[in-house]
């Protein structure tokens, strides 16, 4: 009983319990009444003690598994978070593969023009909007005059030079929404939505007369490389079939009446813009 | 127990794997999402894990993956710690990721793997496509 001490007055105690065994108060009356509160009191500070001992176990139990679970919680946050971030790039990368991959397979390697298959994509729809909406849109094929010679006379690499800065000379003179693309060799396809006939001509015509006012120097020539290290002045032109799309008619047939009509320029003597009848 | 030689052909969605318990080579190469990413790499870990608690040679993990899923990511996670707890027991072992050259945006997700481990986590580039790296 002793061990536990009093948690306010240990002197109050001390008298108490002296007076309670103090032989000249053994015959008070109130001896009994006062001990056996006493003993009761004791006891129940003991208990509370045990009491609040046993709670303290469980509370410093408690405390220190927590730190456990909330360790092992975090680590197992950080864990997730770390593989979505990875997966997220993962993520990330496939979808700018894709993009790249759908650039390649509508882009031309060598200019980056929309090639072949994006033109006619683009062309099936134009020719959706017009049969739908009564909107026009006209087809220019234009084929680089004597490139054939140009490349012989120049080289390989000098012609994929010049297919390159004629697609940005192109493309430079067009209007946002028009476009420009490689239909094939030294050919070019322009598609230009809600131009009719005359007014494409025109286009054409300034296209080729720019083409031409540019000189075209490239390098020395291939074919006289043994007599001049100078490099060799060329001209170049284009000639260009023209056709607005014509309601009732495929597509197909609009772009085989611009390619006579650009056949038609070649044969005037090319450098020249013809119009489909 | 004698370890078995791995030998998987490549997948159109799973990589190749090859491990042997002779010279502890453990590689794999191609994408990884497999439909059942358990069912994929569970031998896998196992085949790890009874070579790091069966033989005292190095382990070594050759990697060529450009495109793994997310349950992949995890896999992977789960071998690099095992990796490093043998590491921490001192274990040798050790990582090279192979990455094509043409896809540098790789390099970031290996790092963010590599970061976590302590023991040699080379990241090497390779420029032919073929070139598997070993």
């Amino acid at each position: 009983m002793n061990d536990i001490p009093f948690n306010e007055d240990d002197t109050t105690q001390q008298e108490l319990e002296r007076l309670l065994k103090d032989p000249a108060l053994r015959d008070n009356p109130l001896l009994p009444i006062v001990s056996q509160l006493y003993q009761k009191n004791r006891q129940q500070e003991q208990r509370l003690d045990k009491l609040l001992k046993i709670a303290d176990g469980f509370d410093s139990l408690i405390k220190g598994d927590q730190q456990t679970l909330y360790k092992r919680y975090e680590r197992h946050i950080k864990r997730l978070e770390k593989i979505a971030h990875i997966s997220d790039l993962y993520q990330k990368d496939i979808i700018q593969l894709n993009e790249q991959l759908q650039h390649i397979s509508t882009h031309d390697p060598l200019t980056d023009l929309p090639n072949r298959r994006y033109l006619m994509t683009r062309i099936k729809q134009l020719t959706a909007l017009a049969n739908r909406q009564g909107r026009r849109y006209s087809v220019m094929l234009l084929d680089l005059d004597y490139f054939k010679l140009f490349n012989d006379y120049y080289g390989h690499e000098t012609g994929d030079q010049v297919l390159c800065e004629m697609a940005q000379l192109l493309t430079a003179r067009l209007r946002t929404f028009d476009i420009c693309g490689r239909w094939g060799g030294e050919e070019f396809l322009l598609l230009l939505p809600d131009v009719i006939l005359p007014e494409a001509a025109e286009i054409g015509k300034r296209m080729l007369a720019h083409v031409q006012s540019r000189d075209w120097h490239y390098g020395k020539s291939l074919a006289l490389a043994s007599q001049t290290d100078q490099p060799q002045p060329a001209s170049l032109s284009f000639s260009a079939g023209i056709a607005t799309y014509q309601l009732g008619e495929s597509f197909e047939e609009t772009i085989r009446r611009a390619d006579n009509a650009m056949y038609q320029a070649k044969n005037q003597g090319r450098a020249c813009v013809v119009s489909a009848a | 127990m004698v370890l078995a030689t791995l030998d998987q052909e490549q997948t159109k969605n799973t990589p190749a794997v090859q491990a042997d318990p002779v010279t502890g080579l453990f590689r794999m190469m191609g994408d990884s999402y497999p439909e059942n990413s358990f069912e994929f790499f569970a031998p896998l870990i196992e085949w790890i894990e009874a070579f790091l608690e069966t033989n005292t040679e190095a382990l070594t993990l050759e990697l060529n993956i450009a495109y793994m899923n997310t349950s992949s990511v995890k896999a992977m996670m789960d071998i690099f710690d095992l990796m490093e707890e043998a590491f921490q027991q001192g274990r040798k072992v050790q990582v090279a990721w192979f990455y094509d050259s043409r896809n540098e945006r790789v390099v970031e997700m290996i790092e963010e793997f590599q970061e976590d481990c302590s023991f040699i986590f080379e990241i090497k580039k390779i420029n032919d496509a073929c070139d598997q790296g070993a």
